[in-house]
């Protein structure tokens, strides 16, 4: 199967006055039709950008310094402005975290909807209209002219994301990018776009990239997870494999920081010392060898390459073939 | 008397606890633009941000208030630890009326007892002071350390804690991580030797795996100090692993109480039972049971009756007329009609 | 205490607002230029080759000579007399003295005012918020020159033509001061609110710190930031203010002539062909005004988190 979005050794700099400094640093994943790629990690990990990247809407001092980036066979990442204008909307939907600030709260529902149709469809303004309304049923409101003659500000948290939704969908795009997308909501709210999201994935047959620290989330909606840790991928596989058997030190611990619902409370929650290194302070070798406790003394030099662990591939040198030989040095 | 406004006999005798809110209510003029206000017929609408919340604290345990946005439960909060003056109610330290003292200098003792940890710790340090200054503070105002050497000696004290470095009282909270600023703050909240902390959705802002190590640490100040935790969240996964007793908030109202154990094996409030269901699993790929639906209403317009009962999937006709009472439940009480 | 102040220019060195400064060439120049300017007029009494004031050092028979370089100049006068035969340099260098005094002074008034009736709009509220901020609404509405003129007609109608030096000198300042303050307060209260609503005060609150003390040693140090970029850009606007008035014969007193007095006096000349009066003071306080607001212009972008 050819991946829709290919990602391969994405690297990005940022300039800041201390210099370039790395912020994604070789990062490579692929997504096909209607797979939802969950991209998990904590804050400084990177994974804004990385998304931003794709869509090509990095800040102004970041820029890419390597990699590619392929869109069903169109090499997107170095496209002019106007290009990427097209682009986003018309082949890449974003879903934002917060639905407040993705809606103008001066325009109408409905006009915001038919807008974003008409500027990527060629479409009058009756179809569009026709369009909005299916679009508004699709996310689940009811498509009544009193909807979409409404104002965001009228619509509860949990219905401005689903107009958000629509928006996202209105150029009929082939893929979805859902940065956070259920961080500024509610838990009983969030549950019902998480499964929102799953469905129109499935029947659109769009790929979704979603971007979430919340494992939780990725568990209920992703096919495959790739873990990001400062700009590296620590871990990428299927959501299955990775979360009943995390091979990577990060994602077990992660996983075990992770409070649930069910499990033995006696000896509190298992923790991983220390937290996330800053851009400008990444240790050498494997990012993540000082809050490691398996850490070998390689680890602190040399820079643990993606390696197929079982089904996973993850960037640890316990999983490499000579790991026994290396914990020996 | 251990009569609570629900007309049901707590588990726990109200009289024995630390803490004591009675029947606290809370209302919020809603603002009006000034010309309408002065229409015939005008009456000011008012929201209920929290009606008749009886709760009950006993010394060294953990009460978590578990609701969404807009369910009351900061207000609630901050009604208990003196910021918010309730409409109506009262609340006890230790058989204390803190809103209600019988003198300057009792009020004083009292505030000596609370502190509060903040959701966001990078807003809750003053950015200008250095680390000393801040954990510093409490001590400073109640006139705890007059001499200047040992306040300096109890503050390094208090950092080593909370995990930092004794050192790290020279440096300002923009120099340290989301998780290290966290323990700043619950380093100033101990300086005052307090008996009772509110901690209003301590890691709602911290990265997961910051997050288990600041609650282990709330964990074990609270048996080392025999601390007594009011503990704020919207998060269900963290709450069972730190409450010993549970108060579910809808709409200002406590629909549910009941211990952590039981409240988790079988949630008996139908809204409890949905917001167990919506809490995604990071542990297998399980669909969830039930279907969660809808949003917590306006509190400017709540549904009459019970005020659950548009979102409720078991609702009857009656929900819908009549607000339901408290129904006594194994180790506690919900509000239902099917009960 | 010496670790303590190299630990702080440690932190200067190291501070973005440094680093900022150090790659804006406008802002080197325009500091360096303000420097220059406000070191010149401190040390006037010992750098200006005469004395304008000393009368017995006057002489009429020097009135009106050109710069030294022009036909007809005098090499004692480099850059001309005015019409009693002051040295125009020193004049100049006096004048700065007063214009900088007067902006300098003003400013600071109006910040003392502004500051204390922000944080009391913005953390008392309420009453005291209505009053003070209506009080506000009504003064942005006068221009500044004339809430001056208006003062000094006053001031002269009821003190009479024989008020000494310094009252007027104090009038001046007020009444330039007096339109000012608004924007202090305005800001101030906006910073306020902003910080009002953020856990630390919350944290102080709870343990009991009073009102004052909450606004003087947790609000207040926050909310300087904004204050000072006025304040800077307000000084430029004060020294115009001050010249203004001058030039239109209500400013300083006519005995200790500020740039503006220097330019209403050349003025009367101008057409005679005494350019050198009027143009020289002019391109002084043109240049002195300028310089000002070219740093508060770059203290304003450097102190603001949203362009960094």
């Amino acid at each position: 199967m050819t991946d829709l979005l290919s990602v391969s050794d994405l690297t990005i700099d940022i300039s800041t006055r201390r210099g370039e400094l790395r912020a994604i640093d070789g990062v490579s994943f692929g997504i096909g039709r209607g797979e939802v790629l969950g991209v998990v990690g904590e804050s400084g990990a990177g994974k804004s950008m990385l998304g931003n990247a794709v869509i090509g809407l990095l800040p102004a001092r970041a820029r890419i310094a390597g990699g590619q980036v392929w869109l069903d066979g169109d090499r997107i990442d170095a496209l002019p402005r106007a290009d990427l204008q097209h682009l986003r909307g018309a082949r890449i939907g974003m879903i934002f975290q917060d639905p407040q600030t993705s809606l103008n709260p001066l325009y109408r529902i409905g006009d915001q909807i038919t807008q974003t149709i008409r500027t990527h469809r060629p479409m009058s303004q009756t179809e569009a209209l026709d369009e909005a309304r299916r679009l508004l049923t699709e996310v689940g409101i009811s498509a009544s002219s009193e909807r979409l003659a409404a104002y965001p500000h009228q619509f509860s948290g949990g219905m401005r994301q689903r107009v958000v939704i629509a928006l996202a969908l209105a150029g009929n795009p082939e893929l979805v990018i859902a940065d956070e997308p259920t961080t500024a909501l509610d838990v009983s709210v969030q549950a019902q776009i998480i499964k929102l999201l799953k469905r129109l994935c499935q029947e659109r047959g769009v790929a979704v990239m979603l971007i979430t620290h919340d494992m939780g989330v990725i568990a209920e909606t992703a096919d495959r997870v790739c873990v990001l840790y400062a700009g590296r991928v620590a871990e990428i596989g299927a959501v299955d494999d990775v979360l009943a058997r995390p091979r990577h030190p990060y994602t077990q611990g992660l996983m075990a920081a992770n409070p649930t619902l069910t499990g033995p409370l006696d000896d509190g929650l298992r923790q991983i010392p220390g937290s996330m290194p800053t851009i400008a302070a990444r240790p050498k070798g494997c990012a993540f060898h000082p809050r490691c406790s398996e850490a070998l003394a390689l680890c602190r030099d040399r820079r643990p390459p993606l390696i197929t662990a079982q089904k996973v591939e993850c960037s640890c040198f316990l999983y490499h073939q000579d790991s026994q030989a290396l914990k020996a040095t | 008397m251990n009569v609570s406004a629900t007309g049901l006999n707590p588990i726990v005798p109200i009289e024995a606890s630390l803490v004591q809110a009675k029947d606290l209510e809370r209302d919020f003029a809603v603002h009006v633009p000034f010309l309408r206000r002065l229409m015939p017929g005008f009456e000011q609408p008012v929201i209920r941000a929290v009606r008749g919340v009886t709760l009950a604290i006993p010394k060294g345990r953990t009460y978590a208030l578990v609701g969404e946005s807009g369910s009351g439960k900061s207000t609630l909060a901050r009604m208990i630890v003196g910021l918010t003056p309730p409409s109506k109610g009262e609340v006890f330290i230790g058989g204390h009326n803190i809103w209600d003292p019988v003198s300057a200098d009792e009020q004083r003792k009292l505030r000596r007892r609370i502190q509060m940890i903040f959701q966001d710790p990078l807003a809750s340090l003053n950015p200008l002071w250095r680390v000393s200054a801040i954990v510093s503070e409490p001590m400073r105002v109640f006139g705890l350390m007059p001499d200047g050497g040992a306040r300096a000696a109890r503050v390094a004290e208090l950092l080593e804690l909370v995990g930092l470095s004794t050192t790290d009282g020279r440096k300002f909270p923009h120099e340290f991580s989301g998780g290290q600023r966290q323990r700043i703050a619950i380093a100033r909240a101990l300086a005052s030797d307090p008996e009772f902390i509110v901690c209003d959705e301590p890691t709602s802002a911290l990265d997961v795996s910051v997050q288990a190590q600041v609650l282990n640490l709330l964990k074990r100040l609270q048996k080392d100090l025999s601390l007594t935790y009011l503990f704020i969240s919207h998060d269900l996964a963290v709450v069972r692993h730190m409450a010993d007793r549970i108060g579910v908030l809808y709409l200002g109202e406590l629909v549910e109480e009941r211990d952590s154990v039981a409240f988790f094996e079988t949630p008996e409030h139908p809204y409890s039972q949905m917001l167990l269901s919506a809490v995604p699993n990071a542990t297998a790929n399980s669909p969830s049971k039930g279907e969660p639906v809808g949003e917590i209403p306006d509190a400017a317009s709540p549904p009459p009756g019970c005020a659950f009962h548009p979102r409720c999937p078991v609702a009857r006709e009656i929900c819908s007329r009549l607000h339901p009472k408290a129904s006594q439940v194994p180790t506690g009480h919900a509000s239902c009609h099917l009960l | 205490m010496s670790e303590a102040s190299a630990d702080f220019w440690k932190r200067v060195a190291d501070s973005d607002l440094l680093y900022s400064f150090r790659r804006s060439p406008g802002a080197i120049i325009a500091a360096v230029v303000t420097l220059g300017l406000g070191l010149a007029a401190l040390l006037a009494p010992w750098i200006a080759p005469h004395d304008p004031f000393d009368p017995a050092g006057l002489s009429i028979l020097d009135n009106f000579l050109p710069p030294a370089w022009e036909e007809g100049g005098d090499a004692r006068f480099l850059l001309g007399t005015d019409d009693q035969g002051r040295d125009l340099l020193s004049a100049m260098l006096y004048g700065l003295r007063i214009s900088l005094a007067v902006g300098f002074a003003s400013v600071i008034l109006a910040m003392i005012v502004g500051v204390w009736l922000g944080l009391i709009a913005g953390y008392v509220g309420g009453f005291a918020d209505v009053i003070i901020m209506r009080v506000a609404d009504v003064q942005m509405t006068f221009p500044a020159i004339l809430i001056a003129l208006l003062l000094a007609g006053i001031f002269r109608g009821t003190a009479g033509p024989g008020s000494s030096d310094s009252a007027t000198m104090m009038l001046l300042i007020i009444s330039i001061s007096l339109s000012f303050w608004v924007q202090y307060a305005r800001t101030v209260r906006g910073s306020v609110l902003v910080q009002a609503s953020k856990e630390y005060v919350e944290a102080a609150r709870l343990i009991g710190v009073s009102s004052i003390g909450i606004m003087v040693r947790h609000i207040l140090p926050n909310v300087l930031a904004p204050v000072l970029v006025i304040a800077t850009i307000n000084l430029a606007l004060a020294i115009i203010i001050e010249a203004t008035l001058s030039f239109l014969g209500v400013g300083v007193p006519s005995g200790r002539p500020s740039l503006g007095t220097l330019i209403r006096i050349g003025n009367d000349y101008l057409f005679s062909g005494e350019w050198w009066i009027t143009l020289f003071p002019g391109v002084l306080l043109g240049v002195l005004a300028l310089s000002v607001n070219l740093f508060g212009d770059w203290l304003r972008d450097a102190l603001n988190p949203k362009l960094a």
